[in-house]
């Protein structure tokens, strides 16, 4: 489905969001196995990076010359418009449905755990 | 830790991400990798970080980003191949071979010899495709073709053009798809006689449909019943124009041959492209009333004749055949339902397919034929090849000048791609030039060739159309991808490194000797095609003084044309230059189609004998040695009760000797007996193609077709005015037709004639080929040593020695040459002449000497004039350039 977000393609572009300009694929890979814990690969974090280039979500764009990486140069990733449409869409359904939700979704986190 | 930070990661899986995608689609991928390798091996072993190096990139490898990347890749195209880097490349491409110009002409002018070939056979094929293509029901149009097997007689298995006439009315009326049947038969070769011109004309009889279903343009006439009722005929417009010249010939008649007057009802355009070959039509029924009056076989209604006549088929439907088919197949088993006699199964051909098909006996007109063209197009192959390897080593010699702006290249970022991509274009110039040069060989050997195929000159006109063009263009681009592959191969994988630092060896086709085999073939070929042209030649001498076993010269065979013999007799009797006078139906030492079978009793054996019947001058007259019994008589009312056989027939016949043979009777296979009255010695009644068999002579005035007069004259034109004078006292307006002997016999060896001027052809094309490359080759090795050379002339060598040393691994090569190419020549004409004469030649020494001794002289022409040169050098110019 085009323009559809998938889960891990949104965390991917908060991800892209939230580092800014220094958005390229080691950080990316790190920022997100920081934050949930779980392992990437190169390949399935490119492959969904190439999914959302496709949709026009993202947009990159070769950087200089580096030293700390044999002088090979980075890609760096950026949220566009659409981009942002697609998150605000996908944040203002979820906004909704928390809204609606019959069962009262809010709890304490310290009491549960 | 900074011992640690020297590990790098593995190259491997770098290398094969990098084949697999190019290194600029991939490079922050890799450097993405790398940066974390750097990061692992600080927390880790670093055989663990290889370990994950390894696994990011077959992660990578098999991902869909990597997947899209390769995609889109090659949509773009990450090369710099766009405009202006083309103009650069031609721009160089001209500039270097302007620059090298020997280099250039060496290569154009070997390529447009090794591409004219190609040129011909191109044409050839563009043409034969266009054959037939005019008809506009061509899709539904079929010829039904016939595979025979007559158990009777040992041959068997025969594919035949024809079939039976049965076959077309049982097909009308069986096959629902059969809309229309279109018969034929080609036995209408007969002389128009018109006034006082006699005019040969040649073709079918054929059905009055046949305008209905073939797209033939008839000018005058009207299609629908031109050829409707018996004795119509429709004439070409060439052959109207022969005829009656400018005026109108419809409604006209004309007395044809001995068949009767024939009413003109219609003029054809003439079709060049269609493998039909004839300059009149005649209506289908006609024959009948010709057969019922004996004056032609047309096997009509005969199902054991499949040689007469042709049917062709119009189908209501494209898809009918396989119906068809089922249908031709339930006829054959009803009506050849006996195992023991003829035997004949029906198949069909599309109309498009005959002329590209494959060959059949007794072929209605022009075909090709599917592996003459094979053989064609390996032959331009066969002459392209070596051309084309000449370039590519040609090429790799001048490497060392080439190599600093390949490097130069490479160094400012050019890719493998590129420089393949420039040598190519670099080729693609030189063999467009090429290309202008081989079709001006082309135009120069095109009537050549029409003439070598006589009746191609009308299917084949071998103009440049459009199609014609466009293939040749192609063609030249093939041969510019197929001689410019290796350089631009070689030239893309050379190291700018060594090539800057001038370190660069000589070709890698050098090193392991490719190039020598590659000169060993060429010459090895040349060698072949001068053998061929040389054997041939002997063969040809040979045949044209073979003793025949009769006199061949000072024979005048003259064209009865229904003249009373004895008239002819006395009239040209009186003749000071006439000597003597026989008659025969056919002339010896020529093809000779009467035959008969004598039965013998006891074997209940027959055997098959050829016949000719002559009068009781003929022995004598053409000095046969008769070895026993008489000749015939002249004035005894019973000499058609006699033979005379030749040895060969008693052999076969089962006699022991001659003299047993005299005085016997044998049988005919209608049961007549004739009595041998004489043998005599075995002499050669066919070509020397054909081994001799039996054979015998006999008597009978109604089948004398030629009167041979023996002529002693000192002045030949004269004897003939004379002769033309007396004919025309007897005859009339009818024109003499006269052969000598001799004549006749060496025209029956045009195909000998034909064979050297094709092998004479090849092997010029080969010889040049091969003696151009050798020439580049010598150059180049020549001025590859030239220091060395300088260096030797100073140390004391003399320009002799320099020249033998020079040209010493050359004449080795050649010498390799001799003993590949002339086994095979050998053993290649010996396997051929079995098939092309049984009385034949043996290669002698001179033969294989004599080519050897041209290729020889050519190679060390050519090798000597460049190092001689090089020999000579003063040593001070030479070392001077340092």
């Amino acid at each position: 489905m085009k323009g559809y977000l998938g889960e891990f393609e949104e965390l991917v572009l908060l991800t892209i969001a939230v580092l800014g300009d220094k958005a390229y694929g080691v950080a990316l890979k790190e920022n997100i196995e920081e934050r949930t814990n779980r392992n990437l690969s190169i390949g399935a974090l490119h492959s969904t990076i190439t999914r959302l280039e496709e949709k026009g979500f993202v947009e990159s764009w070769l950087g200089g010359a580096t030293n700390e990486r044999g002088g090979r140069r980075k890609r760096f990733f950026k949220v566009t418009q659409t981009g942002k449409v697609g998150l605000h869409n996908m944040k203002s359904l979820r906004d909704e449905l928390w809204k609606n939700a019959k069962v009262e979704l809010a709890f304490d986190k310290k009491n549960q755990a | 830790m900074s011992q640690r930070l020297r590990i790098n990661p593995p190259q491997l899986p770098v290398r094969i991400l990098d084949w697999y995608c190019t290194h600029p689609a991939v490079e922050d991928l890799i450097g993405d990798m790398d940066e974390l390798f750097y990061r692992n091996i600080q927390k880790m072993h670093p055989l663990k970080a290889k370990m994950k190096y390894w696994g990011q990139a077959m992660a990578l490898l098999f991902s869909y980003g990597l997947r899209k990347r390769k995609q889109k890749q090659s949509k773009k195209g990450y090369s710099q191949n766009n405009f202006a880097m083309f103009k650069n490349y031609f721009k160089v491409g001209i500039r270097s071979l302007a620059k090298q110009k020997l280099f250039t002409i060496l290569n154009v002018l070997g390529l447009s010899i090794g591409m004219s070939l190609g040129l011909l056979a191109l044409a050839s094929y563009v043409d034969m495709l266009e054959v037939d293509q005019f008809h506009e029901k061509k899709d539904r149009i079929y010829r039904v073709i016939t595979q025979s097997d007559d158990l009777r007689t040992v041959d068997f298995d025969f594919g035949w053009a024809s079939t039976t006439e049965a076959l077309a009315a049982a097909l009308l009326e069986e096959a629902p798809a059969v809309e229309q049947a279109v018969r034929f038969n080609d036995n209408f070769n007969e002389n128009v006689i018109l006034g006082n011109t006699e005019i040969p004309v040649r073709g079918y009889y054929t059905d009055a449909n046949f305008f209905d279903v073939f797209s033939f343009e008839l000018v005058k006439g009207n299609p629908a019943n031109a050829l409707d009722g018996p004795f119509n005929i429709v004439v070409t417009e060439n052959t109207a124009k022969k005829l009656f010249g400018n005026a109108d010939p419809m409604g006209k008649l004309i007395t044809v041959g001995s068949l009767g007057n024939f009413q003109i009802t219609g003029v054809i355009r003439e079709a060049k492209r269609t493998h039909f070959l004839f300059d009149v039509l005649v209506s289908f029924e006609t024959l009948p009333v010709l057969e019922q009056q004996e004056l032609v076989e047309a096997g009509l209604g005969d199902w054991n004749d499949v040689v007469s006549n042709y049917v062709y088929l119009l189908f209501n439907d494209q898809n009918a055949a396989e119906s068809t088919k089922q249908v031709l197949d339930k006829i054959s088993e009803r009506q050849y339902n006996d195992p023991d006699k003829f035997e004949a199964r029906f198949y069909l051909q599309a109309i498009t397919d005959i002329s590209t098909g494959e060959e059949l006996n007794n072929d209605i007109g022009l075909v090709w034929g599917f592996w003459v063209m094979i053989l064609f197009f390996f032959l331009s192959l066969l002459i392209l090849l070596p051309a084309c390897l000449n370039y590519a080593n040609l090429s790799i010699s001048r490497s060392l000048k080439r190599a600093k702006e390949i490097g130069l290249r490479k160094v400012v970022g050019g890719q493998k791609q590129q420089i393949f991509m420039q040598f190519i274009i670099e080729t693609s110039i030189i063999s467009i030039i090429s290309l202008i040069g081989a079709l001006y060989i082309f135009v120069m050997v095109r009537s050549e060739f029409k003439a070598i195929i006589i009746e191609g000159a009308r299917t084949f006109d071998l103009e440049i159309t459009t199609p014609t063009f466009l293939a040749f263009l192609g063609f030249g681009l093939f041969t510019a991808l197929f001689a410019g592959l290796i350089p631009a191969h070689y030239f893309s994988k050379l190291n700018p490194i060594d090539t800057l630092r001038g370190t660069v060896t000589a070709g890698s086709l050098a090193k392991i000797g490719v190039r020598k085999v590659l000169l060993v073939g060429q010459f090895s070929l040349s060698l072949f095609f001068i053998m061929a042209v040389s054997i041939m030649l002997k063969q040809h001498m040979y045949a044209l003084t073979y003793d025949f076993g009769f006199t061949k010269e000072n024979i005048l065979d003259v064209q009865l044309k229904g003249l009373e013999p004895n008239l002819v007799r006395s009239e040209f009797g009186r003749l000071a230059d006439v000597n003597s006078i026989s008659f025969s139906s056919s002339i010896a030492g020529s093809w000779m189609s009467s035959n008969t079978f004598f039965w013998h009793p006891e074997t209940n054996d027959s055997v098959s004998t050829f016949q000719m019947y002559v009068d009781h001058n003929y022995i004598p007259n053409l000095e046969l040695q008769l070895l026993v019994g008489e000749n015939f008589q002249a004035s005894v009312p019973n000499n058609e009760d006699y033979i005379i056989v030749n040895e060969k027939f008693l052999e076969d016949y089962g006699f022991d000797s001659p003299h047993e043979a005299l005085g016997s009777t044998v049988l005919q296979e209608d049961d007549s007996p004739l009595t041998i009255r004489g043998v005599v010695k075995d002499f050669n009644f066919m070509p020397l193609r054909e081994q001799i068999t039996a054979f015998c002579f006999r008597y009978n005035p109604q089948y004398y077709a030629f009167a041979n007069l023996k002529i002693t004259s000192s002045n030949i034109e004269e004897t003939l005015s004379q002769l033309d004078q007396t004919w025309e006292k007897l005859a009339g307006d009818i024109t003499m037709e006269a052969k000598f002997l001799d004549d006749t016999l060496e025209e029956a060896l045009v195909g000998f004639r034909s064979m050297v001027k094709i092998f004479g052809f090849l092997g010029i094309l080969a010889v040049s080929i091969s003696c151009l490359g050798l020439l580049g080759m010598v150059v180049y090795s020549s001025e590859n040593r030239i220091k060395e050379i300088g260096v030797r002339k100073v140390m004391g060598a003399n320009s002799f020695g320099l020249t033998m040393m020079l040209s010493g691994g050359f004449f080795k090569m050649m010498v390799i040459a001799c003993f590949i190419a002339i086994p095979i020549a050998y053993f290649f004409f010996d396997l051929l002449f079995l098939n092309m004469a049984y009385y034949r030649t043996n290669i002698g020494i001179v033969e294989i000497a004599g080519s050897t001794a041209i290729l020889f002289i050519l190679g060390i022409a050519t090798v000597a004039s460049q190092t001689v040169k090089a020999a000579r050098a003063n040593p001070v110019d030479s070392l001077r350039y340092e």
